[in-house]
């Protein structure tokens, strides 16, 4: 019902005009970058790298499905298919650790930053397609594990393929109007009023899983609304990804047992199979986790 | 009588419609599509309530597993003629891509063969594998040639 129709003659006036109150409202100020945490105040030594771990961190962050080209048979996490978007394709780039191509040269505090703070180690704003909006609330411990695993990758000289993307979005200074508005990087904190299985499925769906970044709708210059996994809708500005809490979840009646089979073999209870992305976010993330958590971000999304 | 004298008309005009080369009624192409997926969703969702539920029903997999080949066999048949417009969700690429469609067809049918020869052998391990292949199966054909829930004819528009 809300999602907004406009012609294609009309968008890029819509773009232009929120574009234009964002920058006015905001200012030039606001616009350079390092406005998030940085790793100043995080000891990143305080942790001992668990590779293994972060083999499984790296599924529960669903990293393998944008990373790498699935559909055409890419090298693994050397660099993703496009994501196309109302402002452009994004392409996911390439995070093996090789030193010229991927991100080799990056040393724990820079990746850190990378993955809390959506800034690159030259400073630089990453685009939100990158979902650091949801990685921000990674606990640290599973960023230096991830950090750990992704340097005993296989090193793939691929260069990465630039995004194409549709003026004044291209603009990463931009992004940094954009993260004042739309990226708050706190930690994930526990409700001590909930269980702990609870309290892992809410960290795992709205941190690692980042499952709000296609489940809930966007506006016009791509902020999520305030009605976190309610869904997307069939605006052509978001992903028409289903609700998944709420008064419309697709999942309502589902239970237990059918949200942890689901994830694992992407059948339905009514015996369809997923669609879309969805498909290569169960067979690459969601069936590489544990029953646990499975479980936990069963139970969390059950109680939204 | 007057009821008596319509029934018989209706019912006559209905036994006439076979033996006739009229195209048929595209709403009933649909009907009878939407009912065979339906049937064929029916079994996987029997199936899956057997593994989830850990029914000591294992033996039916393997017979539903048949019964979803048997049932892929009769698609193809189902999607000869191009209704694309009305109630349904089939895209008009399946006409024009017929030959990848059945191709994906006949890879479905495999793989509920695959599933019913894992179910046979009973090692749940397999058979949860064989699901997963099978369901990706499906996903894969539903992927190009029906439109995505959010375009469906049910949503409310």
């Amino acid at each position: 019902m809300l999602a907004i129709r406009t012609s294609k003659m009309t968008k890029p006036i819509i773009w232009l005009f929120g574009m234009s109150v964002a920058a006015a409202a905001f200012g030039y100020a606001f616009i350079l970058p390092g406005l998030g945490q940085t790793a100043k105040n995080v000891d990143l030594n305080a942790y001992s790298a668990d590779v293994e771990r972060g083999a499984y961190v790296l599924r529960m962050g669903g990293c393998v499905v944008c990373h790498t080209d699935i559909d055409n048979g890419g090298v693994f996490l050397a660099g993703g298919a496009g994501l196309e978007t109302p402002f452009g394709t994004f392409y996911a780039p390439n995070i093996t650790p090789d030193t010229e191509h991927g991100i080799g040269a990056m040393s724990l505090e820079d990746f850190y930053v990378a993955m809390t703070a959506g800034v690159t180690p030259d400073g630089e704003h990453y685009f939100p397609s990158f979902p650091y909006t949801s990685y921000g609330r990674f606990k640290t411990e599973d960023i230096v594990d991830l950090k750990a695993y992704l340097d005993t990758v296989e090193p793939v000289a691929r260069p990465s393929q630039p995004h194409e993307l549709i003026w004044p979005f291209s603009n990463r200074q931009f992004v940094g109007v954009w993260k004042s508005l739309y990226h708050t990087p706190e930690p994930f904190v526990p409700d001590e009023a909930e269980s702990a299985s609870w309290n892992r499925g809410a960290y795992l769906v709205n941190g690692p899983g980042h499952c709000g970044e296609c489940h809930t709708a966007r506006n016009l210059i791509g902020g999520m609304s305030a009605n976190a996994l309610e869904g997307a809708g069939k605006s052509s500005f978001s992903s028409g990804a289903p609700a998944i809490a709420g008064s419309r979840s697709t999942i309502r009646d589902w239970s237990l047992n059918d949200l942890v089979f689901y994830l694992q073999l992407g059948l339905t209870p009514d015996g369809d199979v997923s669609g879309g992305k969805m498909i290569d976010v169960i067979e690459h993330g969601t069936s590489h986790l544990t029953g646990e958590d499975l479980e936990a971000i069963a139970t969390y999304l059950r109680s939204l | 009588m007057l009821g008596r004298f319509l029934a018989a008309v209706a019912l006559s005009a209905l036994i006439a419609m076979p033996g006739s080369h009229a195209r048929a009624n595209g709403d009933s192409v649909i009907e009878y599509r939407q009912h065979l997926m339906r049937a064929i969703g029916g079994h996987m969702a029997a199936v899956a309530a057997i593994v989830k539920g850990r029914l000591p029903l294992t033996e039916h997999i393997a017979e539903h597993a048949e019964l979803i080949e048997n049932a892929a066999e009769l698609v193809p048949a189902a999607f000869e003629e191009q209704v694309s417009d009305g109630l349904t969700d089939a895209q008009p690429e399946i006409w024009s891509r017929m030959d990848e469609f059945v191709e994906l067809n006949l890879e479905m049918a495999q793989a509920s063969a695959a599933l019913a020869n894992a179910a046979e052998e009973g090692d749940m391990r397999d058979i949860a594998m064989a699901m997963q292949s099978l369901g990706k199966s499906c996903g894969s054909c539903h992927q190009p040639f029906r439109k995505p829930k959010e375009e469906s004819y049910k949503q409310p528009r």
